[in-house]
Formats: structure tokens, sequence, C-alpha cells
């Protein structure tokens, strides 16, 4: 068994191989497995404990209710099971869709499983595995402390952000004492497409909650084995505004218990006699989109468009003031405005109060530390890389070939590619008809002048065949006949 | 360009013509490049090359751009009239006020002072925009790229902040096998975070445990 593991892990053999190799070292090739020794990867990731510690909510199916129940031990079964409908209630009304479905045949039993899943990986299971493995607590300890704050910032983790966080003793949560080591997190919440954005295929998106550990030096933050997957949010569509916090609640509350109590982790690589750890979540690091519903903003076309700052829309397009602009609210305004929303009793006060001043209820400001306006990042790589320089290519220099003006009267005056222009003239020197059509229009025109091949006064829009057979027949005349026949026989 | 209608008998908004975007092609083809820098399609500005990446419109802006708009109104200078030229410069000129607030809000170190410079030159870069076209309407973006000296001084380099890793998280998690049920048995966290925190790199096997 710690062969197949070994294999699996260190020198990348598939599941499959490895189940293949599980099955001839056992001997049962061809006869009944054996029921002692497991024939399968899985079994033995889990006989050895090695498998992260996931628990499975069922979640409610609507996106705008996405409601999530934990699973409930059922001793007389051994399994686990679920709610049959949502009890979630929202504005005196019960949801009631349906939860789980029977599918599922154990011991000549049906028993429910959930419609949608949403796995959670628990948080404290990442950090103590993390902290298991060699260097890194050692790579953590030595890069907060070289990095002190001076007039240049080389790292985040040097920021004033970060170096003026105070922990729940009142003292700066980075300057720990004793054994204790405490880590900073980052929070990416973002949706993507799992049928990799093909045109063809439908849209769906699934979510994907992940954190960053900023107390690791660069080169290990962003790490896989250190990234943190804590859920993946089920699809097809995105979970709608608030619903999405039903998603982030285990997550949170987990750090919440993590920032205030401590956590002990009773071994770890460098503390053989365990050490506790504290975590907390400084920037919230999404895209526009995301980060809206995450930290409970209205939307960019809202009047309070900015999570920052409170300038109105209207003023977007003159005042650049930076220092003019109304600051964004501090943490005791915007949690009475949230509760405030949280509290009202129809959808309709709900989205009036949105209108109104632009806040919404979110699951983060359950941790007491939170900075809703400045801890939400504007995040540097999706406005200036992917839209501040697009918008300036496109729309002012408008470097779009088909809107451009054209000063000459021919168009497409531009030689084709030479690689494409070579490739054109090996078709035609081995005379492949199937070749020469794959060509582009205008490589195929360029071969023609080339050649000094003088096609028949077109009756319309010239189509490629007539290119190709122009092309063929002047070089080769034996294609003519060919051509000829292929004619008479359609 | 979809703001200058307001002039519709001054030719002046049509400086930047195919020629120039071929010109463009050609400089990007003819570039040598460090390998680290992300290659521009030499298609570029035609919709078959489908969305640029994050990292290729940093090298347009960075330095393909600027550099093929100031060849070309050298090039320009002569054959084209003083109206349209005085406009073309100041074309260039807002494109290197960009070049310049990115310049300094992408370094890896960043300071006071640079906040202040990224913030001088997005100011340049806006107002620009205001006198060069002014039915164009600013997008939010451009609001909260005015947030970005915020960024800088509260949390350091931008590389700190960005989406990158999350990203690259992303295509990863695209390109894992799935049972293609969405939301229906997409239970696989199991594996993806299995696959995460067990992904070894070769040679460095002694990370696991």
């Amino acid at each position: 068994m710690f062969n197949a593991i070994t294999q699996n892990l260190f020198h990348g053999a598939s599941y499959s191989a490895v189940g293949s190799f599980l099955s001839v070292s056992n001997g049962s090739l061809g006869t009944s497995p054996s029921s002692s020794s497991p024939q399968d990867l899985r079994t033995i990731f889990k006989k050895f404990d090695l498998d992260p510690k996931v628990t499975r909510y069922a979640c409610c199916t609507l996106p705008t209710c996405s409601a999530i129940y934990p699973p409930t031990f059922d001793a007389l079964h051994k399994t686990f099971s679920y709610p049959l409908r949502c009890q979630q209630a929202k504005f005196g009304k019960v949801c009631g869709s349906h939860l789980v479905e029977k599918s599922l045949v154990m011991n000549g039993q049906s028993i429910p499983r959930p419609i949608k899943q949403y796995p959670y990986r628990h948080f404290h299971d990442h950090v103590g595995s993390m902290l298991s493995r060699p260097g890194i607590e050692q790579a953590i300890q030595s890069h907060v402390y070289s990095t002190t704050y001076i007039q240049e910032i080389t790292d985040i983790m040097s920021s004033p952000a970060l170096r003026n966080l105070i922990g729940v003793d009142g003292r700066p949560f980075l300057q720990t004492h004793g054994t204790d080591l405490n880590l900073v997190w980052s929070l990416c919440v973002d949706w993507y497409n799992p049928r990799q954005n093909k045109a063809a295929g439908k849209s769906v998106s699934t979510g994907v909650i992940s954190m960053i550990c900023l107390s690791l030096p660069q080169h290990l933050r962003t790490r896989e084995e250190n990234i943190h997957v804590s859920g993946v949010i089920p699809g097809p569509s995105e979970p709608s505004l608030d619903a999405v916090n039903h998603f982030l609640e285990p997550l949170i509350d987990e750090l919440k218990e993590s920032y205030e109590d401590g956590i002990y982790y009773s071994r770890t690589y460098d503390y053989p006699s365990g050490r506790s750890s504290r975590s907390a979540i400084v920037p919230v690091i999404c895209d526009t989109m995301a980060s809206k519903k995450v930290t409970g903003h209205c939307g960019h076309r809202g009047k309070y468009f900015c999570s920052r700052c409170r300038l109105p829309r209207n003023q977007l397009q003159e005042n650049f003031d930076a220092n003019a602009w109304p600051p964004g609210l501090t943490r005791e305004d915007h949690v009475a405005l949230a509760d405030a929303w949280r509290n009202m009793e129809t959808l309709s006060a709900q989205i009036s109060a949105v209108k109104r001043h632009g806040i919404r209820w979110s699951v983060l400001l359950k941790l007491p530390y939170w900075q809703p306006s400045q801890w939400t990042i504007t995040e540097g790589m999706h406005v200036l890389l992917l839209g501040v320089i697009p918008r300036h290519c496109r729309d002012l220099l408008g470097l779009n070939m088909k809107e451009l003006p054209s000063r000459d009267i021919d168009e497409d005056d531009e030689g084709p590619h030479d690689a494409s222009m070579k490739r054109g003239r090996k078709a035609l020197q081995t005379q492949s008809f199937q070749k020469l059509k794959k060509l582009k229009m205008r490589v195929l025109k360029a071969l023609c002048l080339e050649m000094g091949v003088v096609l028949p006064a077109p009756k319309g829009r010239r189509t490629k065949l007539e290119y190709v057979n122009g092309l063929l027949v002047s070089q080769y005349p034996c294609f003519l006949l060919t051509f000829l026949f292929s004619s008479l026989s359609t | 360009m979809e703001s200058d209608n307001s002039h519709p008998s001054e030719p002046v908004e049509n400086i930047i013509t195919k020629d120039s975007l071929h010109a463009i092609r050609k400089h990007i083809e003819a570039t040598i490049r460090p390998s680290w820098q992300a290659h521009l399609p030499h298609n570029f500005g035609s919709p078959e090359h489908g969305k640029l990446k994050a990292d290729q419109w940093r090298t347009a802006i960075e330095f393909d751009i600027p550099v093929s708009l100031a060849q070309l109104l050298h090039k320009e200078k002569d054959t084209i009239s003083k109206v349209q030229y005085t406009r073309l410069s100041k074309l260039v000129e807002l494109t290197f006020n960009l070049a310049m607030a990115i310049a300094w809000g992408l370094s890896r170190i960043t300071s006071a002072h640079h906040a202040e410079r990224y913030m001088f030159y997005m100011h340049r870069y806006l107002n620009g925009i205001r006198e060069l076209f002014p039915d164009y309407q600013l997008k939010p973006n451009h609001h909260y790229a005015l947030h970005i000296p915020d960024i800088l001084r509260l949390f350091g380099p931008l590389h700190g902040t960005w989406a990158f890793a999350l990203e690259r998280l992303i295509g990863r998690l695209q390109k894992m096998n799935t049972n293609f049920k969405i939301g229906k048995y997409y239970q696989n966290l199991m594996h993806i975070a299995r696959e995460l925190t067990h992904a070894i790199p070769k040679g460095k096997w002694n990370r696991l445990f």
C-alpha cells in the first residue's frame, strides 16, 4: 500500500496505473479480489489519513436562496443524512425547495443524497497540513521579521495595512510572543466557466473561494500546495447577490474562531510539542463584480459605485481630485446600514435601501476587525491591465482593424504573412487541392498575382474554389480534365 | 472612435488609420523580446487573435504602442496637415501619460513618491481624455484606477494584491477532469484539494511530509 502511494505522489503514476499495480501485487488478477487489501488508491489515502478534511453541504438549488445544510451522521445506517427540504426563511416565507433525491442504494435501502453539493475544505485542516511541512514555519518567521516598515515597500507584509492590524489583545497582530504564530491571509473569490470558455459551449459558472497566505514569502505564497481552496460554489448559475454569504459562512466562522481564540495545533514540524496560531483576512482580492458581491456593496451601476469612496456616479466624469471625494464609510456606519438592510421585512424595502445607500450585509462583517471600505481592493490587474489599457487602445486609439478608416482606396493592401505564402507555394508544388483550399483568401490572391494567373471575370464575389481551380489549371493543365469530369458528374 | 461625431466636417479624427495599425504590426513582428516578456499576436487589432491576456496588454502599453506611435508621428510629419499633426501628437502624448502611470503603478517597489507620480500621470491622462475626446464617457474603471495610489500606500506594490495567482488557479481548475454535471455532482473538491496539496514539484518530494 505504501508503495502505491509513493508511486502516485512522487513518480506521478495515475490512479488507474496504481489500481492495476495494486491488483497485480495483491495477486487477485483474474480471481476474486480479497477483501482485506484495498483495490483503489482512494481507499489507501483514507487509510493513511492523507485526505483533506472536507464537509459536503447540501445546497439549495435556487440561486436566490442557496442556503447550505451540513450533513448529520445517522448512526443507524452509518450514513450521512440531510434535511429533505430547504428551511431557509426569508421575508417570512420558507423556501421549501427539494434538497435531496433518492439515488444511492446501499444495503438494499435507498439513501437520499443532495441534488446540489457544496464541498467545503476546513481552514484549520489546511493550516495544520501547511505547518507540518518542513521549511514553512521558518520561511514565515524570517519573512515576517525581515520586513519592517520603511519608506519603500517591497512586499505587502511590510505595508501599513498589515503592520497596523490590531490583534484581539490590543497589540499589533503581527508582533507575536512566545511560540504563537499569527498569519495574514487574503480572500479571493471568482467565478469561472468550467467548460473552458469555448465559443459554442453553454455558459455556466462555478465559483471558487480561495485564500492566499500573505505571511509566506513571495515565492512560496502562490504555490499550489499553499493556496487554500476553501470551496467550490456549485453552478450552473452564480448565487444571486447576498446568497453568496451562505457559502462563505463556514470559512468566516472558522476564521473568527481562529482570530479570537487561536487554534492549537498539537504538533507542527518545528514545534513537536505544538503551538497555537491565529489567522486574519485583510484584503479581499476579486474582480469588480465578485468583489461587490462578496463585500456587500452595490454594483458598479449603482449610485455609490465605488467601494472605497462615496463619490456619486454622476460625478464620475469630472471629479478626478482624490482629496475632494467623500471618504468611504467607517466600519460603524457600514455595519449600521448593513444591519438595517438585513432586518428589513420585504424585498422591495431592501432594494430601495440599496438604491439609497448602496450597502448590503456581508458575512465578512462577522469578523470584528474587518474594514469594509479600506480592505476592498480595486484590483490592479483587472482595473489597469484589463480595464483602462484595453479601453485606451480600442476606444480612444481605435486600434481595431475592421472599424479603422483607411486612407487608401484599396483595402487589404498588406501582403500576407511570409510563412503562409511559403505554405501556399509548397501546396501548389505538391498539387494538393485540399491544402490549397485551406489557405486564406488573400494568400490565394497573392499567389495568383505571383504566378501571373488571369482568372475569368467573376459573376459576383469570387470564391476560394475559383482561385484554387485557376491556380491548379494554369500550372498543371492536366487538372482541367479532372475538373471537367467532376463538374459533369455533379 | 465612437466619440468624435461632433465635428464631422473636420477630418482630424481619422489620424490613426489602417496603415498605422499595419505599421504597429510590423513593429511587433520586428521586435526581438526577452523570453520572459509576453508576446503580442502578429495580427494585433483583429478579432481573430481572441482576448489578449493581462500580461500581453502590459507589454503593449509598456513598449509596443508608445514606441510605434512615436515612430508614426515622426514618419507622418510631412504627409499630414498641421491640424492633424497636432492632434496626433496629442494622442501620442496621451498614450505616453498612460504608459508612465502604468510604469509607476506596477513598480516592484512602492513609496509615497511612487503613489504621487502615478497620480500625477493618471490625472494628466484623464484630463487629456477630457480635452481630446469631450464626448467620451469615462468608465468606473477609470475611477477605480484613481484609487490605485491608496492601495500603493496601504498595501504596497500591486503584485501583493493582484489576482494573477487566482487566475492561474482557475486555469488549473478548468483543466481538471469533471463529470460534466455542473452543480449536480460536481463534488470533486476532495479531488482538487488532494491534487493541490499533494502537488509536488519533481525533486522536491520531501515537501509533503
